[in-house]
């Protein structure tokens, strides 16, 4: 049985690092913002999820068992993927 | 607009947009001293929430308030951020023509936005933003950061520029979508 394990988006520079993130079904994501500005990560076609706004040094994490594109909702333009496998 | 004589030196905003833009025609000036930068980048941040703050009091279109909020958001964390290097390295920022001058230009900027509202309104204040992110944009990089000696400052200034270039996207957006309609 694959063990659920815990992978790291870092928010800099007004983008996601990686941008788009492969994980397992049940695998946590942390999200952290390392940036000078307030981000948030929130599920982009229906807002089912967000992390409200992020501070600098603030984390947030969130399992995912289905896929996702999200954005900063702050910063409209910023986006970043979620694939599932 | 009319092209003034640019210095090859020295801090310069040229630009050619609408018209609600600020223009610079520095004298032939020396290089700015790191005081000096530290006042023109608190300024030119204040101008943006200044602007912004107009769109809280005229707007009623959701992505505009969106955006006015984001700018104050995050050109305050920029000042608060400039303010503790500068006390930090015990640099007091210093008034200088620059800064002068940019205050002056929004002045203006300023009553040309408050005499407008709705549609125009929004439309006046994203070119605004749009034009003014990139006369920003362009300073910065090519003069403000050249220029800079101290190296943690340089380096703030330098991780200033994303969230530069992402607001100017924003605005962008916006500005196209209000183009359509």
């Amino acid at each position: 049985m694959k063990q659920n394990k815990t992978d790291t988006v870092e928010i800099k520079q007004m983008a996601f690092f990686p941008a788009t993130i492969t994980v397992n079904k049940g695998d946590t994501i942390v999200f952290i913002n390392h940036d000078l500005v307030d981000h948030d990560v929130t599920e982009e076609n229906k807002k089912l999820w967000t992390s409200s706004p992020l501070h600098p040094g603030q984390a947030w994490s969130k399992v995912f068992t289905e896929p996702a594109n999200y954005f900063c909702s702050l910063h409209v333009v910023m986006k970043g993927k979620i694939v599932v496998q | 607009m009319k092209k003034k004589n640019i210095p090859t030196i020295g801090l310069f905003l040229l630009l050619n947009f609408v018209f609600i833009v600020p223009s610079l025609n520095a004298q032939q000036a020396t290089k700015l001293t790191d005081p000096e930068v530290a006042s023109v980048a608190v300024t030119a941040n204040q101008i943006d929430i200044d602007y912004a703050g107009i769109a809280q009091k005229k707007s009623t279109n959701s992505d505009v308030l969106n955006f006015a909020k984001t700018m104050i958001n995050d050109h305050k964390a920029v000042i608060e951020q400039a303010v503790a290097l500068a006390k930090k390295l015990n640099v007091t920022p210093q008034t200088n023509a620059l800064t002068k001058k940019l205050l002056a230009d929004a002045n203006k900027t300023q009553k040309q936005l408050k005499a407008k509202k709705g549609a125009a309104f929004d439309k006046a204040y994203i070119n605004n933003e749009v034009a003014y992110h990139k006369a920003v944009i362009d300073a910065v990089e090519k003069v403000l950061i050249p220029e800079t000696e101290n190296a943690e400052l340089k380096t703030l200034l330098e991780n200033v520029v994303p969230a530069l270039k992402t607001h100017l996207s924003h605005a962008e957006m916006l500005q196209k979508m209000m183009n359509k309609k």
